[in-house]
């Protein structure tokens, strides 16, 4: 599989903070690679430094295996970008729009107008192009953006946190796109903070604090990565101190903490965790309103590794 | 793509319906302002005869009978006052005349004025228009009005303060372009605005689209600044003297800087929009009242407290062109007025584009 994005040692400074800080990663042509990371972990800054609209100190970026510094319309021809903050003119309408920002890649008009509408149709916003943005719901608004962002049919799109301050049917409908963009041969970075999205369309993942990677890999490389293999929730009032000592001391279990009213147990290998808390909280007449179990996420692998949540 | 990007831009900006009733309502509003607070004033002013002196070294000079023809004419445009020097000049001096005119010999007559304005220049003209003919009726001779008019304060304190205020509103208009510069290409900057970025990422040189950007800024600018010219004149039935044509170049050339102004305050590096619009607010808003905008003796005032502002305030170089057009014509004045608001344009248009180029 050809490389399409690789980034080695990139190292960028603002004064005295290390945005970026000395890590390296490849792209291969057809994924979905995932850049995962809270606010300010250094995702946006590596997008920036990627499409050389950010200096940076030290490392090398090459992109289709060409070295990405200063300007080059090439390259930049054969990508795509749809930022999360929605890049449009409210004074166009949504054709004039796409047309303008495909413009900017596609000089012949004839494949413009063909490239535009079959964009149009991929977004469904055919009932809307001669719609201004200000007239349209969030959900149409970010599909307009990702329209603008694709038109031009690039070869690599980079997704940096589409989905910000999206309602979850419009998500669905984003990241299924990206999937059919996928599966039509386009290779995708996508930035973002909700594991969740990550988890479910990513193939390969880098996960990044504060400027520096700290896990890389496929999902399940990921969660074997961690000792956690399975999270008891129990939802009850009903919790005291002793329980959760006594719990604690049941197989596979290496941690129990009580929040809100909501008791989570954190498990290692075994198996029939919840038959054994459920059986523990029948035993000691300890009423709950529900109980389930749920299999580690990437929140998991970022807690457990960093000691803190995705969301802090 | 130079298309695409110049009917985009002019889309964006003839869409902007803020920017639009602006760009419009500015001139015309103020227009029509001026006109009804000053054009009663300025009617009463122009039926006034004009107060001058003569020192007539000989007697039955025939300049003396053209004045004395004029003088008695329906209009009744002159009031003579024949005086010998000493009493000509403290007459001056008081203002109780516009000017004197030496009636040395038949052909050695001369004016003498203290300031600008509309009264001075008929003096001059009337004075010129003598010269002419006395030259014409013996040989033929190029003539300077230089060779009879002497001017001996160019700054004066009474320009005629009405056609002031609307010099001031059209450099006013041509400048306030600087604006709608900021409002396009703003819209470039990717710290400030999500389009900007996604512009940069693009495959098109900056500095190429920031130019044709500049271009229909530049476009808009013209059609309004003549919009406003045509109402003023055809509407308002200002008379801006001179050639007409010439009004409207120096009016282009005011939209030039004015863009120009725009294009270098919006790629200063490291100053957010915000601050770059309160700058160009400063430099339209505050240049335009040190031009006389609000009070027509301010550029008076600055000329004779810090001229060197009047030489830089982009507002007062477009009224000075403005002027000189208008009381000199296609001087030597007015050239050297139209040659720095072409150098100011290019420096900030230069200064402009290296920034692009660094961003």
């Amino acid at each position: 599989m050809d490389t399409v994005v690789k980034v080695t040692n990139l190292v960028k400074r603002y004064k005295e903070l290390i945005a970026v800080d000395n890590f390296s990663f490849e792209v291969k042509q057809g994924e979905i690679f995932g850049l995962l990371g809270p606010n300010g972990s250094g995702k946006s800054t590596t997008i920036n430094c990627i499409l050389s609209l950010l200096k940076y100190d030290k490392g090398e970026i090459e992109i289709f295996g060409e070295k990405m510094q200063g300007e080059k319309p090439e390259l930049l021809k054969r990508i795509g970008l749809v930022g999360q903050n929605v890049a449009v003119f409210d004074e166009l309408t949504v054709y004039e729009n796409i047309n303008f920002f495909c413009g900017l890649y596609i000089k012949d008009k004839d494949k413009r107008k063909a490239l535009v509408d079959e964009v149009i149709d991929f977004v469904e916003l055919n009932d809307f192009k001669k719609f201004y943005p200000k007239k349209l719901s969030g959900g149409l608004l970010r599909r307009l953006n990702i329209a603008c962002g694709i038109a031009h049919k690039p070869e690599l799109i980079i997704f940096d946190e589409p989905t910000v301050a999206v309602d979850p049917q419009s998500r669905n409908k984003i990241l299924e796109g990206i999937k059919k963009l996928n599966k039509e041969g386009a290779t995708i970075i996508y930035t973002s903070h909700y594991m969740e999205e990550v988890e479910e369309i990513c193939t390969n993942i880098l996960i990044l604090d504060k400027g520096k990677e700290v896990a890389r890999g496929t999902t399940q490389e990921l969660k074997n990565m961690i000792k956690n293999t399975e999270n008891v929730i129990v939802d009850s009032r009903n919790i005291t101190e002793e329980a959760i000592k006594d719990i604690k001391n049941l197989s596979h279990i290496y941690k129990v903490t009580y929040e809100n009213n909501v008791l989570t147990i954190k498990c290692n290998g075994g198996k029939h965790n919840i038959s054994h808390v459920l059986n523990y909280l029948d035993d000691n007449s300890i009423k709950y309103d529900r109980i389930y179990s749920e299999l580690p996420t990437l929140n998991d692998v970022f807690l457990e590794i960093t000691g803190k949540e995705l969301r802090d | 793509m130079f298309g695409l990007i110049y009917t985009t831009c002019l889309k964006k900006i003839i869409r902007n319906k803020a920017m639009i009733f602006w760009l419009l309502a500015f001139p015309f509003a103020l227009g029509t302002l001026f006109f009804i607070a000053f054009g009663s004033i300025y009617k009463d002013q122009k039926i006034k005869p004009i107060k001058v002196a003569v020192v007539e070294k000989e007697k039955d000079l025939p300049i003396v009978t053209v004045l004395k023809e004029i003088k008695n004419d329906d209009k009744k445009m002159l009031k003579i006052t024949f005086a010998d020097d000493k009493k000509a000049n403290k007459l001056l001096d008081d203002k109780k005349v516009t000017g004197i005119i030496y009636a040395n010999s038949y052909k050695d007559v001369k004016l003498t004025i203290k300031e600008n304005g509309i009264y001075q220049s008929i003096l001059k003209n009337i004075v010129v228009s003598y010269h002419v003919k006395v030259n014409n009726a013996e040989k033929n001779i190029s003539i300077s009005d230089k060779e009879f008019v002497k001017i001996v304060k160019l700054s004066g304190d009474n320009k005629d303060p009405y056609l002031a205020y609307f010099y001031n509103l059209i450099a006013m208009i041509c400048l306030l372009g600087s604006t709608s510069a900021l409002e396009m290409l703003g819209s470039m900057n990717k710290d400030e605005e999500p389009t900007g970025f996604r512009i940069l990422a693009a495959p098109v040189s900056n500095l190429k689209f920031s130019f044709i950007a500049f271009l229909a800024i530049e476009t808009v600018q013209l059609i309004v600044t003549s919009l406003a010219l045509l109402y003023f004149m055809f509407v308002l039935k200002i008379n801006f003297g001179g050639d007409i044509p010439y009004v409207f170049l120096t009016a282009g050339l005011g939209t030039l800087l004015g863009s120009s102004l725009g294009f270098f305050v919006t790629n200063i590096k490291g100053v957010s929009l915000k601050s770059k619009n309160a700058i160009l607010i400063w430099i339209t808003l505050g240049g335009g009242f040190l031009a006389g905008l609000m009070m027509a003796q301010m550029k008076v005032i600055i000329e004779e407290k810090a001229p060197i502002i009047n030489k830089i305030n982009p507002a007062s170089v477009l009224t000075d062109a403005f002027y000189t057009l208008n009381i000199f014509g296609i001087s030597e004045r007015y050239m050297q007025s139209v040659i720095y608001i072409l150098v100011l344009s290019f420096l900030f248009l230069i200064t402009g584009s290296v920034m692009v180029k660094k961003q």
